[in-house]
């Protein structure tokens, strides 16, 4: 599958601001697009595209921080690295509270930026990664038979298999044929493994 | 053994530490959140503050960012390293996006800056007040 590059998606009302960032992150090999308003980015926002938002904190119309929490309404999961100015602080708390990665004051130092861009590039990286790995895991569960799906339920709680032919009412035997194959089918190397798998599975739910 | 509270004036109060050298930040900290329920214990030092906690356990602990011992956001990391978790609220009169970023990076749950910290404080505070009156009732 073809995926496109990580995007740094630049947001701010300032042509001069949006056209230096434009060319300083190029010049770096950066893929950068930019928006002149926060409604302009929410109607081309695609979740599927991987990069971080460089977001101005502070624009007429729909802010920043408006911009942040209506991201976080449709669950988006794109790392926000946002500009604030002076006398920014009582925003910038609200933006961390509400999930924020970073922040950079104007004026700021190129190499600042950058650097920041790149941790964000990062934790989105890492966030997606997590999110395939995820998937992953619900589609090996899905594949369960409705019997082996007790049975997982059961081991992960850390039944024994004596305990759970008695709650189930089969044989020890037949306990032991289902989840040797729960642990092939969710691929896990050992109970702790698979432990782990549910836990990751769940906690996307 | 302790006996169990039946009236609400019998109940220990609920603690909330300031920690800031003005003693007028104190003072005014104290009566904001007096009206409200907490026993407010001022302390000007991050040190008077860490010998405190190893007999009682605040609901809440306001620190103003600039101390004579030790930066507020390094007694926030303190408080982290030691396990403590308590709500903890930054104060302070720089007008500083790094600063904020850093103490809510470092577990504050706000950061206020001075000198109007009254409403803010109230917002965070008093639920916090309320919570622990609650819990030991």
């Amino acid at each position: 599958m073809k995926e496109k590059p990580a995007t740094i998606f630049v947001v701010d009302d300032d042509d001069a601001v949006r056209t230096s960032l434009r060319l300083l992150l190029r010049s770096v090999g950066l893929p950068v697009e930019t928006f002149g308003s926060a409604q302009a980015f929410l109607d081309a926002f695609d979740a599927e595209r991987a990069g971080c938002l460089v977001l101005d904190i502070r624009m007429p119309g729909m802010s920043g921080l408006e911009l942040q929490q209506r991201l976080n309404e449709i669950h988006a999961i794109i790392p926000i690295v946002f500009i604030t100015g002076h006398g920014d602080v009582p925003m910038a708390v609200e933006a961390m509270q509400h999930g924020a990665v970073d922040f950079i004051q104007k004026p700021f130092r190129d190499q600042d930026l950058i650097d920041r861009i790149n941790q964000a590039l990062e934790k989105d990286r890492d966030n997606r990664a997590g999110l395939k790995e995820r998937d992953a895991i619900q589609d090996r569960m899905r594949q369960l038979t409705p019997r082996e799906r007790e049975v997982l339920e059961h081991v992960t709680r850390g039944k024994a298999n004596k305990v759970i032919a008695g709650d189930l009412n089969v044989s020890q035997r037949t306990v032991e044929i289902h989840r040797a194959r729960v642990m092939e089918k969710m691929g896990a190397s050992s109970l702790a493994h698979l432990v782990r798998m549910v836990i990751e599975a769940e906690r996307a739910a | 053994m302790a006996s169990r509270p039946t009236d609400i004036h019998t109940q220990p109060p609920v603690i909330v530490c300031v920690v800031d050298p003005d003693p007028l930040v104190q003072r005014s900290v104290a009566r904001l959140l007096g009206p409200l329920g907490a026993a407010v214990e001022g302390y000007a030092t991050a040190g008077e503050l860490l010998a405190r906690l190893q007999f009682a356990v605040p609901a809440c602990i306001i620190v103003e960012n600039r101390l004579p011992d030790m930066p507020g956001i390094a007694l926030l990391q303190e408080l982290r390293a030691r396990g403590l978790q308590i709500p903890t609220i930054m104060l302070s009169g720089d007008d500083d996006v790094r600063d904020a970023v850093s103490a809510m990076r470092a577990g504050a749950i706000d950061f206020i800056e001075k000198p109007f910290i009254d409403r803010a404080l109230v917002t965070q505070v008093a639920p916090i007040i309320d919570a622990g009156g609650r819990s030991r009732g």
